[in-house]
């Protein structure tokens, strides 16, 4: 009887133990946890001999860096964007969706916001394309030290004209 | 009601309670293990390509971005981020998205003192959410990464998440509910695989306890109740034998007196003749002689006796005893039989019986009984000597009843043994010592019985008898 008691006993505190484990459901608060790298992009000392051209890698636009001795000029960012990525950039994997020819872009940098002119139709760069070309507008200002009053770029194709286009870069 | 008990206190409910139990836990370790497993990996499934797109995002994004960043930086760095979001830069934060004041001072402390991304899940009104919050670095010129100042955080909401593995717990109590019915009927099939040998080992025990030593059990398989049945088989075998042997030796001992005694017959009558002319001539014989002559006389008629009930006794024993029996008055029977003995009120017989009382016996056993029960009541017992006729419907009772010292509490068990004396110092009664047995004998016979008490004042033996004797055996 004594062991049927102790028995019972037993049962009953295993039974509570499964409750117990069970009752712990749902999602639990935690504290805070470190989780790999953070984004790091700046480089100083060399910020104005950066070139940041956006490409497509993997269908997202990932901006693909240079390093350059002369100084970033926007108009030659945008120029050097409708080369394409180099065979080494292509080999990783960079891909580009600006039409290629002979066309020559230019960017208006006196201009409020700053025109970026582009001598195709809008439908041979939206959308994927313009995202480029804006992108690689907005990097080069910033590195040339011109976009801290800037809100946006203009765009200006053969066939139509875009204000205020703004970098999503996603 | 008591059937309920003992089928709580036997074996079947101790197996169901146990297999239910057994099942519980099992159910619930299983469902516990996949359920933890599943959580985290549900978790780590929405977590993980959070915090890599996040820092996907900021890392396109950034070169868009001057050192120090100015308030409309961070409003644009902040609203090119997908999902509910803000960038802080010191005491600048974005002016739309997240509140900073959602974002725990642990988180923000961390985030803000170390380069890697952190994350904390925090439970709000119930809802659980999960803080990405991250630093932006800088790379430095001799390639150390340096904090910037820039934070960036995002909210994102777990509830679907939580609905999810809500729903993994109640699938997991349903799987459990489920096998607990499917688990009693396995532990009744079960309870009822091992119930059934020990049922038929229970049984057969019985039997074998009443008597029955032929029973056996077929032992099927070879599990331990095989094996019990096996060894109950040969222990009931050996049981069988070995009380075999006893009756054959029994029953050799029983016929060997029964011989003894009837050869015994023939020179004790040769002899009661002799000591017959001896009584009749002891007048003449010198006095020694005549002592001696009567002496030899008394045991002889003794010896005759003992040699008397022997023989009738034996024939008890062989199964000879024949009953006679015709339907009679009791009273009137008793009353002969006290008659025939000479026994009336003044030897202190005290008589009530009542007419009418008819059994179907076998006056002359009654005869002997009731000759044998008042005669010891007289020789051992006291006067006065009550004799007391009773019936019901089914059985009449004659008790008889002595007032002497009664029977000594350790013989009374053994009163109705064969040769047991109540008073060992009278070594040599009048009787053969067979009496009462002879007497319980023709009770038997009957269908009825003898039993012996001390009422207090005396000993009691009533003698029971069926008013519709048992065909003659």
């Amino acid at each position: 009887m004594k062991h049927t008691a102790h028995r019972s006993r037993a049962v009953l505190a295993v039974l509570i133990a499964v409750l117990a484990g069970a009752a712990g459901c749902g999602v639990q608060p935690t504290g805070v946890i470190p989780a790999g790298p953070a984004p790091a992009g700046f480089e100083t000392g060399r910020r104005d001999s950066q070139l940041t051209l956006y490409f497509r890698f993997d269908g997202r636009l990932s901006p693909v860096e240079r390093h350059q001795a002369a100084a970033v000029s926007p108009e030659a960012a945008v120029k050097e964007l409708f080369r394409g990525p180099t065979a080494a950039e292509s080999a990783k994997g960079y891909t580009s969706m600006l039409p290629y020819g002979t066309g020559t872009p230019s960017v208006d940098t006196t201009s409020n916001p700053v025109t970026v002119t582009v001598p195709y139709p809008l439908k041979a760069l939206y959308p994927g394309g313009l995202d480029q070309v804006v992108c690689t507008t907005m990097a080069a200002l910033s590195a040339s030290g011109q976009a801290n009053a800037v809100y946006g770029v203009s765009v200006k194709t053969s066939d139509a004209r875009l204000d205020n286009v703004r970098c999503g870069t996603f | 009601m008591t059937r309920l008990r003992l089928w709580r206190a036997g074996l079947r409910p101790r197996l169901v309670l146990w297999f239910a139990a057994m099942t519980l836990v099992g159910a619930a370790a299983a469902a516990g293990a996949s359920y933890v497993s599943a959580r985290t990996t549900i978790l780590a499934g929405v977590q993980d390509p959070a915090m890599v797109q996040l820092r996907d995002q900021v890392t396109a994004y950034l070169p868009q971005m001057t050192l120090p960043p100015d308030q409309q930086q961070l409003d644009n760095l902040a609203g090119n981020l997908k999902g509910v979001t803000t960038a802080v830069y010191r005491q600048m934060h974005s002016r739309s998205g997240l509140a900073t004041a959602k974002l725990p001072g642990e988180l923000r402390t961390q985030v803000a003192g170390g380069d890697t991304i952190q994350f904390q899940r925090v439970v709000t009104d119930g809802t659980p959410e999960l803080l990405i919050g991250m630093p932006v670095l800088q790379t430095g010129g001799d390639g150390r990464r340096q904090h910037t100042g820039v934070e960036v955080y995002q909210l994102v909401s777990l509830a679907e998440q939580q609905a999810s593995i809500e729903q993994l717990a109640v699938r997991a109590w349903q799987m459990a509910a489920l096998a607990l019915p499917i688990a009693v009927v396995l532990a009744l099939v079960a309870a009822r695989q091992v119930l059934r040998p020990v049922r038929a080992l229970s049984v057969a025990a019985r039997k074998l306890g009443h008597g029955q030593l032929d029973v056996r059990l077929p032992a099927k398989g070879s599990d331990e109740l095989a094996q019990l049945v096996t060894t109950f088989n040969s222990t009931a075998a050996e049981l069988e034998r070995t009380v075999g042997s006893l009756r054959a030796m029994e029953a050799d001992a029983r016929r060997f007196v029964a011989d003894v005694s009837h050869e015994l017959r023939t020179p004790l009558a040769a002899m009661n003749a002799v000591t017959d002319v001896l009584d009749e001539d002891a007048g003449q014989l010198p006095a020694d002689t005549a002592i001696a002559a009567r002496l030899v006389s008394a045991e002889t008629h003794r010896l005759t006796r003992l040699v008397q009930d022997l023989v009738e006794i034996s024939r008890f024993d062989a199964g000879r005893a024949e009953l006679r029996t015709e339907e009679a008055d009791v009273a009137e029977v008793v009353a002969g039989s006290l008659a025939a003995r000479g026994w009336s009120g003044t030897d202190g017989i005290e008589t009530d019986l009542p007419p009418g009382i008819t059994a179907g016996l076998d006056a002359r056993r009654l005869d002997l009984v009731v000759a044998n029960l008042v005669g010891n009541a007289l020789r051992h017992g006291a006067a006065p000597v009550g004799i007391r006729l009773t019936a019901d419907e089914e059985a009449v009772s004659l008790a008889v009843t002595d007032h002497g010292p009664g029977i000594p509490e350790d013989v009374l068990p053994h009163v109705f043994d064969r040769f047991t004396k109540a008073d060992t110092a009278r070594a040599r009664s009048e009787g053969s010592g067979l009496g009462l047995s002879i007497a319980r004998e023709n009770a038997r016979l009957h269908g009825g019985d003898i039993e012996a008490a001390n009422t207090g004042t005396g000993a009691r033996f009533t003698l029971r008898l069926p008013r519709v004797a048992p065909e003659t055996r």
